[in-house]
């Protein structure tokens, strides 16, 4: 039960000492909300500057993402592609580890078949010319960091690393 | 994620969120702030949900939040440190008849703030004519005018 105290004719439960910390807490907690929301705004927590994020060099196969994402959001993964001189389709390689954490939302070229192994998914894209771009969207559906590799025939595998936060 | 993990969550953060920006932030409601509180509770409203749109996990949702609520008021009762730092305590911004500046530095209260809790509670005229002034634990600001007669 709250202590009242009298001033004058005044009744109260007011604590001086107390209200006292709780402004100092609150002027803390204020700083905090705001270097939050700035964090935020950077892209710590999702899309922003310090989110972005590239595998790869541009002479053979490259991707471009975020590595900061958020369960049930979707996130963007830009994959260029190394240049080709056949016109044979893409076959690109997914790991499994991949679709533990998440589910594809869909691929830009849509593929034209799609395996599975035990440890990896193999996804046969029509023909991207030098230069195109293909796009895929994924939903993170657990939280926490996914790694994942990525390759195309005849390029080594990549290794991404996103956090996903809940 | 668990839909009772998600209420305690999005309760706890709301509690702190609103606790930090103090008694006084949303105790007099604006057209804004009635936007604002709209856009909190549709922002919340997916976090809370996620793709479950089921009558069981409503219940199971409302039934987290109250129980939140309950459990909460419990631990008031047995605790007064823990009240007070949900709650907060009263704190007297005029006392007979002395502007305590300082305290309303700590609150972001001002003089119109309570020159407009005189006119709309007692139709006092002026601040010379308020004894005390007190900002209560749910942020509304109480006026007690001086005796007639002064």
């Amino acid at each position: 039960m709250v202590e009242i105290k009298r001033t004058d004719d005044l009744e109260t439960s007011e604590d001086l000492a107390f209200e006292r910390t709780s402004m100092r807490v609150r002027r803390v907690g204020r700083a905090l909300l705001f270097l939050f929301v700035l964090l935020a705004a950077l892209g710590l927590f999702g899309d922003g500057p310090l989110s972005h994020a590239r595998a790869g060099d541009a002479s053979g196969l490259f991707v471009r993402y975020e590595r900061f994402t958020r369960v049930d959001g979707t996130t963007r993964f830009e994959i260029h592609p190394r240049v080709q001189s056949s016109a044979a389709p893409r076959r690109l390689f997914l790991s499994a580890s991949l679709f533990e954490h998440g589910h594809i939302e869909h691929f830009v070229p849509e593929p034209s078949s799609l395996e599975m192994t035990a440890d990896r998914s193999v996804i046969t894209l029509p023909r991207v010319e030098a230069g195109g771009l293909i796009v895929l969207v994924l939903r993170p559906v657990r939280p926490g960091r996914l790694r994942f590799s990525l390759g195309e025939e005849g390029s080594p595998a990549l290794d991404l690393s996103l956090f996903v936060y809940p | 994620m668990n839909l009772v993990v998600r209420a305690v969550c999005v309760y706890m953060a709301l509690l702190v969120i609103f606790r930090i920006a103090g008694k006084r932030a949303l105790v007099t409601v604006t057209t804004f702030d009635f936007l604002l509180l709209l856009i909190i509770s549709e922002c919340t409203q997916q976090a809370l949900l996620g793709q479950d749109s089921s009558i069981t996990g409503a219940i199971i949702l409302v039934g987290t939040l109250v129980s939140l609520e309950l459990g909460l008021s419990w631990l008031k009762c047995r605790s007064t440190r823990f009240e007070r730092w949900l709650d907060g305590t009263p704190l007297v911004i005029i006392e007979d008849g002395r502007i305590l500046r300082e305290r309303l530095a700590w609150l972001s209260v001002d003089e119109e703030d309570i020159l407009e809790a005189a006119h709309v509670q007692h139709g006092l005229l002026r601040l010379a004519q308020i004894r005390y002034a007190l900002v209560e634990r749910n942020g509304e600001i109480a006026i007690i005018p001086w005796k007639e007669g002064r």
